[in-house]
């Protein structure tokens, strides 16, 4: 992805494995709650803009971001939403993670 | 990603935690150092993550009653180490300790509920009675914080002390304290369900804010005037109202501080504002350069709309009184009818000003003026005559050199006088008679003037009031043209030779008027046996019967060189419109006469006198015998018995001494009383004019308008006859009014029924009283009176089986 080059503009995912997502930040607070607080608060992360998930997988958490951007992207769209696809093998774990991350 | 074609396995799950007891304290104590650490504001070294994910997982594994139960201890014992440090503070610094620590429960609070979302969004969900996190915080404060001791009752204390001194006029160091502080009260007793907020500041400042101001006003406004007193409190208001916006009052406060600062400052004292001595409401009206204060003050009382009346009565008791100031003082004499209505205009102005500005042109206020007018206008039906009289006085002179624009004003204003009346017949019967008199004395001042008026007339009332004096107008103009005609006639007969001099006659009902005529009909008492057969010049007005006042006063005896002259015109004219009679009206009408004086034949003085009718009748009898007695002057003429004295007194008077009488003193001694010519009167001027005496010194039975109306003796108009009735001395309507009143009352009844065919009575007079309301306003008395005389008649008949409704008979 991109390099952060505007301090807050980015932040950055690391999931389980240890694979780095980058999202920018408006993204992030208004596709999901969680992350939303998370960036907000007083807490060690939005001061890092880091955030780490040791229980996600990586495959999940791309699947997660991705939706994200599908989401923010078609929120305000009149007309025709295409489609977002979800395989059916990573569904539970999905669903596990979109729970946790209320989005 | 991973796609193995069409079947699918799913990955299994992550390891399975179990999570027993051990594992699930473990983790709650980690929790509970991080909620610590948040407490102690050092947030940014935890993980949110980690955090969000411990309690996450610990709700997962049915542990969320832990959880829940930990987080509401660890807060309350916070909260207990805070209380006990406000316990201590002193007062002066007490609202900023406890503003401090609120807001920094506040953003604990948040944090501890961001970490804690998870919980919130499923166990308390699930579990109804648990409060969320943030309200259980909340409630967490109110319990532990503010209802101790040693903190509630201080703080509520120093709130309202505050705002005592506030008011008192000491300036507060910090309103955004107390902002914050009654803020929190909201936000305690909205989280948790309590009111606290009303408990333990509402209701106490409610109270102290009400005796505040009821002392207050007492104290200010028995050491002020009231206008300083509506300064003061227009600016308290404004206090008030701005301290609560900058306090942060919720609306549901605002309101009802409103009320009450409004109640004690305007509404208790609403009526010692109006009747205060000197700078009351009631005593401003009477000074007119007070309308800022009076608007000041009517401002203030629009709030309270209850308030108001008090003004529109002091208002009305005002008009009122003045009017009837207005009416006595013309009862007594002190003043004329021009200036009772003079008076009367330059009121109206003034107080409409006064509903103008002070009262900001409010409808309610205009009506009470109106009423105000009306009722002591139509106390009786003098006003009515009073204008009737002012008009008269505006047409006949007021108006001279005025442009149109001006008459209009003037002609306005009196139709603003005119709608306060309810006798408005009776003002058309009076105007009627004035109108006569101006038209067939060519008094007005101005055509154009009078037609204005009849047509605001016609505008306010309707054609049918006005089509009667557009008649007499209509007259005039006809007869105008009548005489040129004539003349013209006259001059192709003038080869007959009969051309000459006439004198001018009054003729009647129906028709002419006569003018005073040009040219002498010599009457020379000197030589007895003159009786030239010089004929007589006339100018004639004639008039249409029901257009013009009537008079029902038979013809007196005119004498033989009138009369060939009358029916010369009455034959010219009833050959021009055949069908038609003509009467006389001898008691109207002037006459010049050319008499001799002077006893020796070389001093003889020649006079032109200007008289009216019966006194030529009387005078050029003389020309015949020089002594005549009451008796034989009365036959001879025919003048009704009344009209004659006062008309053979006027030849006797000091100055006019044409006649000399024989009794002594100024009445007619009885029918053997003689006159005789007096040929040594005589006057400095060659042409003279004998004024009537005034009914009054004669003895006479009605009284009339006065010498003044003699002058030009078209005065024949007051007449004794029972039709001319001029306005009586008290204000009761004239007789032939009241007739007329009678048969409107009948007709509109009848009208009524007719339509109708059955009515009830109080519907029957309430409609017929509108009906009539243009033109004059019935008692319901006189209403029934004519219900009864026409059901006497048999126009109506009462229904057999309901007695008070009528039923209509064909």
């Amino acid at each position: 992805m991109s390099d952060d080059e505007a301090e807050d503009v980015y932040v950055k995912l690391i999931s389980a494995e240890g694979n780095e997502i980058f999202l920018e930040k408006r993204v992030a607070i208004a596709g999901s709650e969680t992350m939303k607080a998370m960036l907000e608060g007083q807490f060690k992360e939005s001061e890092q803009n880091l955030i780490r998930f040791p229980d996600i997988a990586g495959h999940i958490l791309e699947k997660v971001v991705r939706y994200m951007h599908y989401k923010v992207k078609y929120s305000n769209a009149t007309g025709r939403i295409p489609e977002f696809p979800i395989e059916p093998e990573i569904a539970l774990e999905l669903l596990v993670a979109s729970n946790y991350l209320n989005c | 990603m991973a796609d193995k074609g069409k079947k699918f396995t799913i990955k299994p799950f992550r390891t399975y935690v179990q999570m027993d007891q051990q594992g699930a304290s473990q983790i709650w104590n980690s929790l509970a150092d991080a909620i610590d650490e948040i407490h102690n504001r050092n947030a940014s070294s935890l993980s949110f993550e980690e955090l969000y994910r411990n309690a996450y997982n610990l709700v997962l594994h049915k542990h969320g009653a832990l959880l829940y139960e930990g987080v509401a201890d660890k807060l309350s014992s916070h909260l207990l180490r805070t209380v006990e440090r406000l316990a201590r503070a002193e007062d002066g610094t007490l609202l900023e300790e406890v503003s401090h620590a609120w807001s920094e429960h506040r953003i604990t609070m948040v944090m501890v509920r961001d970490i804690l979302m998870y919980m919130d969004r499923t166990y308390v969900q699930q579990n109804r009675h648990r409060r969320p996190v943030y309200e259980l915080g909340l409630h967490l404060f109110r319990v532990t914080v503010w209802e101790h001791d040693r903190v509630q009752p201080r703080v509520t204390e120093l709130l309202l002390r505050a705002i005592a001194s506030e008011r008192a006029g000491l300036l507060t160091d910090d309103r955004t304290l107390l902002k914050s502080n009654l803020g929190m009260l909201l936000e305690l007793g909205s989280a948790d369900g309590s009111n606290v907020y009303e408990r333990d500041f509402e209701s106490l400042f409610l109270g102290t804010t009400q005796e505040f101001y009821r002392l207050e006003s007492l104290d200010y406004l028995s050491r002020n005037t009231a206008s300083d007193y509506v300064t003061k409190a227009r600016s308290r208001i404004e206090e008030e109202r701005n301290r609560a916006a900058a306090l942060g009052l919720p609306p549901t406060t605002e309101a009802p501080l409103g009320n009450i600062v409004e109640t004690e400052l305007i509404e208790r004292h609403a009526r010692t504002l109006v009747a205060m001595e000197n700078s009351g409401f009631a005593a401003l009206l009477r000074d007119e350069t007070k309308l800022g204060e009076l608007a000041d003050m009517y401002d203030l009382f629009v709030r309270v709309p209850g308030s108001v009346d008090h003004l529109r009565d002091a208002l009305a008791e005002r008009v009122k009184s003045d009017g009837r100031g207005l009416v006595s003082d013309q009862e007594r004499g002190a003043a004329d009818p021009p200036a009772f209505v003079r008076g009367v205009l330059r009121m109206r102005e003034r107080y409409g000003l006064v509903v103008e500005r002070a009262f900001r042109g409010e409808k309610k206020a205009a009506r009470r003026l109106k009423e105000s007018f009306e009722d002591f206008l139509n106390a009786d039906a003098r006003a009515a005559s009073c204008l009737a009289v002012y008009v008269d006085e505006l047409l006949r002179s007021g108006l001279k050199g005025a442009d149109e624009p001006a008459v209009n004003a003037e002609l306005n204003k009196v139709i603003v006088v005119f709608r306060y009346l309810s006798d408005k017949d009776v003002f058309e019967a009076f105007y009627k008679q004035h109108l006569a008199r101006r038209l067939l004395g060519g008094r007005s001042v101005s055509d154009e003037a009078e037609r204005a008026m009849v047509s605001q007339l016609k505008a306010e009332c309707g054609y049918q009031f006005t089509s009667k004096l557009e008649g007499m107008f209509n007259d005039m103009r006809i007869s105008r043209d009548t005489r040129d005609a004539y003349k013209q006639h006259k001059k192709t007969l003038a080869q007959a030779g009969a051309a000459g001099a006439s004198i001018g006659r009054g003729g009647d009902a129906g028709s002419s008027k006569g003018n005073a005529g040009a040219g002498a009909g010599a009457t020379s008492s000197s030589s007895p046996s003159a009786q030239q057969a010089k004929p007589v010049d006339i100018e004639v007005d004639v008039l249409t019967a029901g257009y013009w006042p009537s008079q029902n006063v038979p013809s007196c005896t005119l004498p033989p060189s009138v009369t060939a002259a009358v029916s010369r015109f009455q034959d010219f004219y009833l050959q021009k419109h055949t069908g038609r009679k003509l009467s006389w009206q001898t008691s109207t009408g002037t006459a010049e006469l050319r008499a001799t004086f002077g006893s020796s034949p070389d001093k003889l003085r020649r006079h032109d006198l200007s008289v009216s009718t019966y006194q030529m009748c009387i005078l050029i009898l003389f020309n015949d015998s020089p002594k005549l007695t009451l008796r034989q002057i009365r036959t001879a003429t025919g003048v009704p018995d009344a009209e004659l004295r006062r008309h053979l007194i006027s030849l006797c008077t000091p100055r006019h001494r044409i006649l000399r009488k024989g009794s002594k003193g100024k009445a007619i001694a009885g029918d053997d009383d003689t006159f005789a010519f007096n040929p040594d009167y005589s006057s400095k001027y060659k042409r003279v004019r004998v004024p009537l005496v005034s009914m009054k010194e004669t003895g006479g039975a009605s009284s009339a308008l006065g010498a003044g109306a003699g002058g030009d003796g078209a005065a024949g108009l007051a007449s004794a006859a029972a039709g001319g009735g001029a306005a009586g001395a008290g204000g009761a309507v004239p007789a032939n009014v009241e007739e007329d009143r009678r048969h409107l009352v009948e007709a509109a009844v009848v009208r009524i029924m007719k339509a109708r065919k059955a009515l009830h009575h109080n519907d029957l007079i309430a409609e017929a009283s509108r009906q009539l309301s243009v033109r004059f306003v019935p008692s319901p008395q006189f209403v029934k009176k004519r219900i009864e005389s026409l059901i006497e008649r048999e126009y109506l008949e009462r229904d057999d089986g309901d007695r008070r409704v009528y039923v209509y008979v064909a």
